[in-house]
């Protein structure tokens, strides 16, 4: 992107940063966008973002949407209307995906994609039975049926 | 950052009241979670709804069957239908109520006996949201009584 001839540079060049996935890939992030994450702020903060920053916890494909959320929600003039429907659109994917972002915006602390991403698995999740919600989480310690029987008892209105 | 973060509760601390009711049997570890006193006051801090609730108990001259059913109205606007109906779990036919106070979805009633029955009453803190109640030690001094009520949960 940038030329290697001073005179054509723009009066005020981007900033950018490099961030490294577990897998390897580099992503270039314009340091505005950059800072929708405290993570990163902060070592923009530290002079520590100037050389590639390794992620080892986030691969490549989720990096790359983690990028993508952060620039979409660091254009200027968007209305909030498209914004929520960018957002939907960018939420629509399997859960083993929404986890995976919940996991990233945790790391990147990211407070507006933790937010979206773990409010739909709570909005996907609503509506299925403890087994169904067992499968999607791989939970091992459940109930024996006698004791789960017991549980729902306890509060049968919400189960009706 | 913290290596101690917990996914589950970051989904379960956004999910409303009656879906955290069925989640505690999903397995023991979402049990503790959804019961421990550190993610009750999680839950609150995070939860940014508003909540209605026109509870109508009754009066000394009016019998308990004739009362109009009690609704919660949740969420963002109040044209909407009413997210709720609630029944008033403890109510008796011949004692009439009146709501002391309300806190952090916490409603505290007042239960009158009949009226020349002197001054012994019952006080209740019922939770509109997880429906239980408890009878509770009368209060030293009178109660200022509200009859309307928000409040966030």
């Amino acid at each position: 992107m940038s030329s290697s001839s001073s005179s054509s540079l723009p009066p005020c060049p981007k900033k950018m940063i490099t961030l490294k996935s577990s897998d390897g890939e580099t992503f270039q992030i314009e340091e505005t966008a950059a800072l929708q994450s405290k993570t990163l702020e902060n070592m923009i903060d530290e002079n520590c973002a100037s050389t590639p920053i390794p992620l080892r916890s986030i691969n490549g494909k989720i990096l790359a949407k983690v990028v993508e959320f952060c620039n979409k929600h660091a254009e200027v003039g968007v209305d909030a209307e498209s914004l929520h429907a960018w957002d939907a659109e960018f939420v629509n994917v399997e859960y083993t995906t929404l986890f995976d972002y919940i996991l990233a915006a945790n790391f990147l602390e990211i407070p507006t994609l933790l937010d979206l991403a773990s409010g739909v698995v709570g909005d996907m999740i609503k509506g299925k039975t403890p087994d169904e919600i067992r499968k999607m989480f791989n939970i091992n310690d459940a109930f024996s049926p006698e004791e789960e029987e017991e549980v729902r008892r306890a509060n049968q209105w919400a189960f009706e | 950052m913290s290596d101690e973060f917990d996914m589950v509760e970051e989904i379960l601390k956004r999910s409303p009241v009656k879906s955290l009711l069925r989640f505690r049997c999903v397995c023991k570890s979402w049990r503790s979670t959804i019961d421990a006193p550190y993610f009750v006051a999680l839950h609150r801090e995070q939860s940014s709804h508003w909540h209605l609730a026109c509870l109508d108990l009754g009066g000394p001259n009016r019998p308990c069957a004739e009362r109009n059913p009690s609704y919660l109205f949740s969420g963002k606007s109040l044209a909407g239908p009413p997210s709720s109906q609630i029944e008033i779990p403890f109510v008796a036919p011949t004692k009439s109520y009146v709501i002391a106070g309300s806190c952090n979805g916490l409603i505290y009633i007042k239960e009158e006996e009949d009226p020349g029955e002197g001054f012994d009453y019952t006080m209740y803190v019922w939770n509109l949201f997880t429906r239980k109640y408890k009878a509770v030690p009368q209060p030293l001094r009178r109660a200022v009584l509200p009859r309307r009520l928000t409040f966030h949960l």
